[in-house]
């Protein structure tokens, strides 16, 4: 067996990858249940309910109708989404043989896919060690796995094909600069933009952003257009062909939001967000504060001076790449000014989405933070000290990463196992019986399970779990075929004030037999009640 | 073909790497683990690999690419051909014929599009 640097190399990736797979698949490791927040079950549920019916779907379900009917813009009351994510995930139940669990790692393995991207970009780019730490780094960042966590899974597998579009471009652009011409990188690049458009358009965006710095400042570089404008004209048609081909229900409603813009108000001319860093945002309804503080996005969620360790890295990573400026620095470069523009598009009146754009911060951020890292180091004298200097330097960084990070991101992660926000067991049963024994357009009224007044992530598990609606406002109550009645989460936080209006509901049932009982969850039929 | 050349060529640590994910996929996940990421590789990283291995392009770039592809066509297709037959059935359809695609552009590689 030889064992050169390539093939040594390619133990360390495999290991590396198989470390973040372990940190990213702890909330599965001891709980086979689903876990995520707002749309995680939305995400889970069409390629359950394909895989359930042996047979794809392009309109929604009775049961999920209600909460995505009217995404769908162009075609109301059918997938809002491109299919390929839901439809790898029904793959994946099959190849797993199991229903939750095989699910749950195709989506660890899709979210972790950035760490090698990045890592596949770094490395052609700026060597190993930058590739590596960068990747390492990665492994730990709590932007990305709260996303996952969360929930907006797709959003995080589109962003990973970032990576694979900048290379593409720096090696088609380093071949047509010395007068050679290997344009499959162009058509590769158009397939990756169009797979970012099935996955999430905000990955799309992302790299059509930091390819446009990179050519801007290569045109004003060279006095010349760095690309070949017949080609790309072609990769342009190839993309819109792939794009429309394959997702032909999604195409209109991409067009109809573009050109309609979103329900939300755009924050309107902000001139002073563009001196801003995080923009001063506190309590915006649809993200955490941590967003918008450095130390616990990129350190520890607990914060503390010690979490902010990577931000002089970082800016002098900032440095040496301004300072240097050649094409593979103007790669991040790109990356990081169009970071900064799309995470500010409000300053111009663009929509109010752009601080989600915040969530690809750290695959900017971590190669930056690596380079400024090698940039210490290399100011080193020749000889021994300098070896000295370069290796003490990355194992302080390995340290500080595994021991701060790390360490943050292991707890967090470890906690999601046992976290109350997951569907139990005897709820995980019990939609499994209202699956195989109601019918499929029954409605039920859900009362019990946490968070159901707002009709929280839970209740809408059971329903794409028992692939049926759930209704909960109790105004509608007569509109219902059953009553799931759920103790479960009031017995598991032994909360005897949320039991006692449990059994208060309950006892205005009139004695009816539930049609299910195991103590902790009933299911009442709603006729035989009326008729007792 | 040259995937197969190289595997030949470095079989030791190429058994020595799956050896390690195989094993350390089975302590973290477990045979559900194995199946999927082994599933997954075989159906949508093999053909597409096998396919850019047509073009001028480096190991490396077709290991990687040929993933990212994989997991993006090899769904749609999966997914339309869902209507007309079997969602299970399709997964195998489609493998198979992107498997006959890879090995007509072998044959044809030396025609005028792909040289």
């Amino acid at each position: 067996m030889k064992f050169s640097l390539k093939n040594i190399e390619l133990i360390i990736l495999a290991i590396l990858y198989l470390f973040a797979l372990y940190m990213w698949t702890l909330p599965i490791q001891g709980n086979g249940l689903p876990f995520g927040d707002v749309d995680a079950s939305s995400h889970y549920t069409i390629g359950d309910y394909m895989v359930t019916h042996d047979k794809s779907i392009a309109k929604l379900p009775y049961y999920i109708g209600f909460r995505y009917g009217t995404q769908n813009s162009a075609f109301p009351g059918h997938i809002w989404y491109p299919p390929q994510y839901w439809t790898n995930t029904g793959i994946a139940q099959i190849l797993g043989g199991d229903r939750i669990v095989s699910v749950f790692i195709v989506i660890a393995i899709f979210s972790t896919l950035i760490i090698l991207s990045v890592y596949f970009l770094i490395r052609n780019l700026f060597g190993f060690w930058p590739a590596f730490l960068s990747s390492l780094l990665l492994i730990f960042s709590t932007r990305d796995y709260m996303v996952y966590l969360f929930g907006q899974w797709p959003q995080s597998l589109s962003f990973a094909f970032t990576p694979l579009v900048l290379y593409s471009f720096y090696a088609y652009y380093m071949k047509f600069k010395g007068g050679d011409r290997k344009n499959i990188y162009l058509y590769l690049i158009a397939v990756f933009l169009a797979a970012q458009f099935f996955f999430h358009p905000q990955g799309m965006m992302a790299s059509i952003g930091a390819l446009l710095v990179f050519i801007i400042a290569m045109w004003v570089k060279t006095k010349r257009i760095p690309f070949d404008i017949k080609h790309s004209l072609f990769a342009f048609l190839l993309f819109a062909a792939v794009s429309s081909a394959l997702a032909p229900l999604s195409i209109g409603e991409f067009f109809i939001e573009l050109v309609g813009g979103e329900d939300e108000q755009a924050a309107g001319m902000r001139l002073d967000l563009l001196f801003k860093w995080y923009q001063g945002i506190k309590n915006d309804p649809g993200l955490p504060d941590f967003y918008f503080t450095y130390n616990n996005s990129h350190g520890t969620l607990t914060g503390g001076l010690i979490s902010w360790w990577t931000l002089p890295l970082l800016l002098i990573g900032i440095i040496a790449l301004i300072s240097r400026r050649s094409e593979k620095d103007w790669i991040l470069l790109g990356w990081l000014i169009s970071f900064y523009f799309l995470t500010r598009l409000s300053v111009i009146g663009f929509g109010s989405r752009d601080i989600r754009m915040f969530a690809y911060e750290a695959h900017v951020f971590y190669p930056i933070i690596a380079l400024g890292l090698i940039t210490l180091y290399s100011f080193a004298q020749r000889g021994n000290l300098k070896l000295a200097i370069k290796y003490g330097s990355i194992i302080t960084f390995i340290s500080l990463t595994i021991f701060i990070n790390g360490a943050s991101a292991y707890n967090t992660l470890n906690s999601m196992s046992n976290s109350i926000s997951r569907i139990n067991i005897e709820q995980y049963d019990a939609a499994l019986w209202i699956k195989s024994n109601l019918a499929e357009d029954v409605d039920i009224y859900g009362i019990g399970t946490l968070g159901y007044q707002n009709f929280a992530a839970k209740i809408k598990w059971l329903g794409v779990l028992s692939q049926r609606h759930f209704i909960v406002d109790q105004s509608k109550i007569e509109q219902a075929g059953y009553i799931f009645l759920d103790y479960s989460d009031a017995i598991d936080l032994n909360n005897q004030d949320y039991i006692g209006g449990l059994q208060n509901f309950e006892s205005g049932l009139q004695n009816a037999t539930p049609i299910y009982n195991t103590n902790e969850i009933r299911i009442y039929e709603i006729d035989k009640i009326s008729k007792k | 073909m040259k995937l197969i050349k190289s595997l030949k060529n470095n079989k030791g640590v190429s058994v020595l790497i799956v050896s390690i994910l195989v094993f350390g996929i089975l302590l973290i996940l477990g045979l559900i683990g194995v199946r999927v990421l082994l599933g997954i590789t075989i159906l949508m990283l093999v053909p597409f690999y096998l396919i850019l291995d047509n073009f001028k392009l480096e190991n490396k770039e077709k290991a990687i690419f040929s993933f990212f592809i994989g997991i993006t066509i090899f769904p749609s297709l999966v997914y339309f051909l869902g209507f007309i037959v079997p969602f299970r059935i399709s997964i195998l359809i489609i493998f198979l014929t992107l498997l006959a695609v890879s090995y007509f552009l072998y044959k044809h590689k030396k025609t005028k599009l792909f040289s």
